[in-house]
């Protein structure tokens, strides 16, 4: 490491509170990346398994309906 | 010229398959990449001997950079695939890259920003390299909102296609505005033709970092598309099959 402790990777000569934040800032943005994608898949994936369940319900009341 | 391929890539059903398998690949590389890269930069790579360590903010803020002239460049293309053969996946990848590309836009701007301060004494000026970026993430945020507010998705896919062409141009004008007028934004660090005026030992980090960003980039280019795709299809007989169970 280049650094020799910890408060000097923190510090990073004074330069520290702007190498950081920029680090910070990027992990939230590619956290927001993964994320949002990944929860309107969940979203999605519901909504279709939804439909198909009421689908497949209305269909059978048909069946049932016919039959009687 | 075999086209088969070029076919396949349209078809919905097969994308979606082939997708599955590309992207825990691709995550998990990049993953380990960004790790790799940014760590090396931030604690390992030596400190630049004008700027400091303030430079190690060079290891986002050029692969972010590089992503959002790249991703526009990207959507122009499937915009162009949309319009002329009428492939419908170019317009899935189209939507999907917008939000991404804007969020890495930002990114660079942010960073851009950051290291601005320690570096021109100012967080922003109104240069031509800082302006015509500003305007890509404007033009990423017009093509988000003109599909937003079109209710068709075969206009508005039109619309968003050449929205994405027109806005293209702006790309040279970013690329070049290093040469073309005078800024306080250095010229290029990396140029393909010429060997890289940075020590290997900053270099390395850098070029990690820009493919691990760039892998990024396609792997949630991909899990957005497969979402998109599922919910368009949502009506045909492959998606009923997949999560009917």
């Amino acid at each position: 490491m280049y650094f020799q402790d910890i408060t000097s990777v923190l510090h990073m000569d004074g330069h520290g509170i702007y190498v950081w934040s920029t680090y910070g800032i990027s992990l939230l943005i590619v956290a927001y990346n993964v994320l949002a994608p990944l929860r309107q898949k969940k979203q999605v994936i519901g909504q279709i398994k939804r439909q198909i369940i009421n689908e497949k319900q209305v269909q059978s009341e048909k069946n049932t309906a016919v039959k009687q | 010229m075999n086209w088969t391929f070029f076919h396949k890539l349209g078809s919905p059903k097969w994308f979606y398959d082939i997708s599955g398998r590309w992207l825990p690949w691709l995550a998990t590389i990049s993953a380990l990449l960004m790790a790799t890269g940014l760590t090396w930069g931030l604690l390992f790579a030596p400190p630049d001997y004008l700027q400091g360590n303030s430079y190690r903010i060079i290891f986002l803020h050029v692969p972010t950079a590089f992503l959002a002239s790249a991703v526009y460049v990207m959507m122009a293309c499937a915009g162009a695939v949309t319009l002329i053969w009428r492939v419908k996946l170019a317009d899935v990848a189209l939507k999907c890259m917008a939000p991404v590309g804007a969020s890495f836009c930002l990114l660079a701007l942010i960073t851009g920003a950051i290291w601005g301060k320690p570096t021109w004494g100012t967080w922003w000026v109104w240069d031509a390299r800082l302006t015509s970026v500003l305007i890509l993430l404007f033009l990423y945020i017009g093509v988000i909102a003109l599909r937003g507010a079109i209710r068709s998705t075969t206009t508005a896919a039109k619309a968003c296609a050449v929205l994405s062409i027109v806005g293209v141009v702006n790309i040279p004008i970013i690329k070049f505005s290093v040469q073309w007028w005078n800024t306080l934004h250095q010229g290029a660090t990396l140029k393909l033709t010429e060997k890289p005026a940075m020590a290997p030992e900053m270099l390395w980090p850098l070029l990690i970092s820009i493919l691990a960003f760039y892998l990024f980039f396609t792997a949630v280019l991909l899990l957005r598309m497969r979402t998109e795709i599922l919910n368009r299809e949502r009506r045909t007989q492959w998606v009923q099959q997949r999560l009917g169970g």
